[in-house]
């Protein structure tokens, strides 16, 4: 705040404010009167609460499969081990395919993350 | 000035009673006007940009939050709107360096006030558009900085060396231009 003793202030004071035409006041409410409100459109998640608690749960099973998977290939027979055997000979050999399932879950689960946040962001301007 | 409750017109114009709207014009249009006119420097684009201001900020008064003063989210429009509209008038005539014009028909430009704002208008057209109008927010609105902070989007490090810069400027050209007619009219008025 300024100074009680200010020269500046004084002649800020004592000129006031600049006054616009009288019939200001009536050309803005024409104006207005044709001019309509905009509501702030609420903006919903890409991805909802059972789509969140659908990539944890992939996340987690497919961790669990590609330890057990892993752990198991050697010594297990049966329909899993069977079918687990088919699709990890169908896979590139060079790549860990339980690996690559874990980033895409994580990735999936960082947006969902990003998605709620800027939602939440827009809801609070 | 009357005081205003703002919280109760706002709720009138969003349930649909936009004549509500000008009590809240009534009440502002002088301050949004000086601050168009101190950026524009111009009666007639200042009239247009308070206009503007006034428009968007009905438009989008359903998210004003509430978080800052409405004073505050008003000015802001204005001086981004003024700012906006001086920009267009650069790029659509050049340069303009004008005195600043107030309309002839103007009901209170007459006597003692009249001849501190003529002193004043042509002592701030001296400065920097947007220095005159932080200038103005700080000593006729009495804003702090942090208000001046929220309006102009500016630093608040950049803010207080505008306002001291500015300060010092413009108490040269008073005292060089008009010397101790300033401060007699000052008194006179006081």
């Amino acid at each position: 705040m300024p100074e009680p003793k200010d020269t500046l202030h004084d002649l800020f004071q004592a000129a006031g404010h600049a006054t616009p035409d009288t019939d200001l006041t009536d050309r803005i409410m024409a104006r207005v009167a044709v001019t309509p409100l905009l509501r702030p459109t609420p903006v919903k998640p890409i991805l909802g609460r059972g789509a969140w608690i659908g990539i944890i749960l992939l996340t987690a099973a497919v961790l669990l499969w590609g330890l057990l998977g892993s752990a198991n290939t050697e010594t297990a027979s049966g329909p899993v081990s069977d079918a687990w055997r088919t699709v990890s000979s169908a896979l590139p050999s060079s790549g860990n395919w339980a690996l690559w399932l874990a980033g895409l879950s994580a990735s999936l689960l960082v947006l969902a993350a990003v998605d709620r946040v800027l939602a939440g962001r827009h809801r609070s301007i | 000035m009357h005081p205003v409750d703002h919280s109760t017109i706002i709720q009138r114009i969003l349930g649909g009673d936009s004549r509500a709207y000008a009590e809240l014009v009534r009440h502002y249009q002088r301050m949004v006007y000086t601050v168009c006119f101190r950026v524009l420097r111009n009666a007639q684009d200042a009239e247009e940009a308070t206009q503007d201001s006034f428009v968007k900020a009905y438009q989008h008064l359903a998210g004003f939050g509430g978080n800052a003063k409405f004073s505050t989210w008003l000015y802001s429009i204005a001086y981004r709107t003024a700012i906006s509209h001086g920009r267009k008038r650069r790029d659509g005539e050049g340069s303009v360096d004008e005195l600043p014009h107030h309309p002839a028909a103007d009901p209170d430009t007459s006597g003692q006030r009249s001849e501190v704002r003529q002193l004043l208008d042509h002592a701030l057209a001296q400065l920097d558009p947007e220095d005159a109008s932080i200038l103005s927010f700080f000593h006729l609105e009495e804003l702090s900085v942090e208000e001046i902070v929220t309006i102009t989007g500016l630093g608040a490090s950049n803010v207080k060396v505008r306002l001291h810069r500015a300060r010092k400027k413009l108490l040269d050209v008073v005292q060089a231009t008009y010397g101790t007619e300033a401060q007699r009219l000052i008194l006179d008025h006081a």
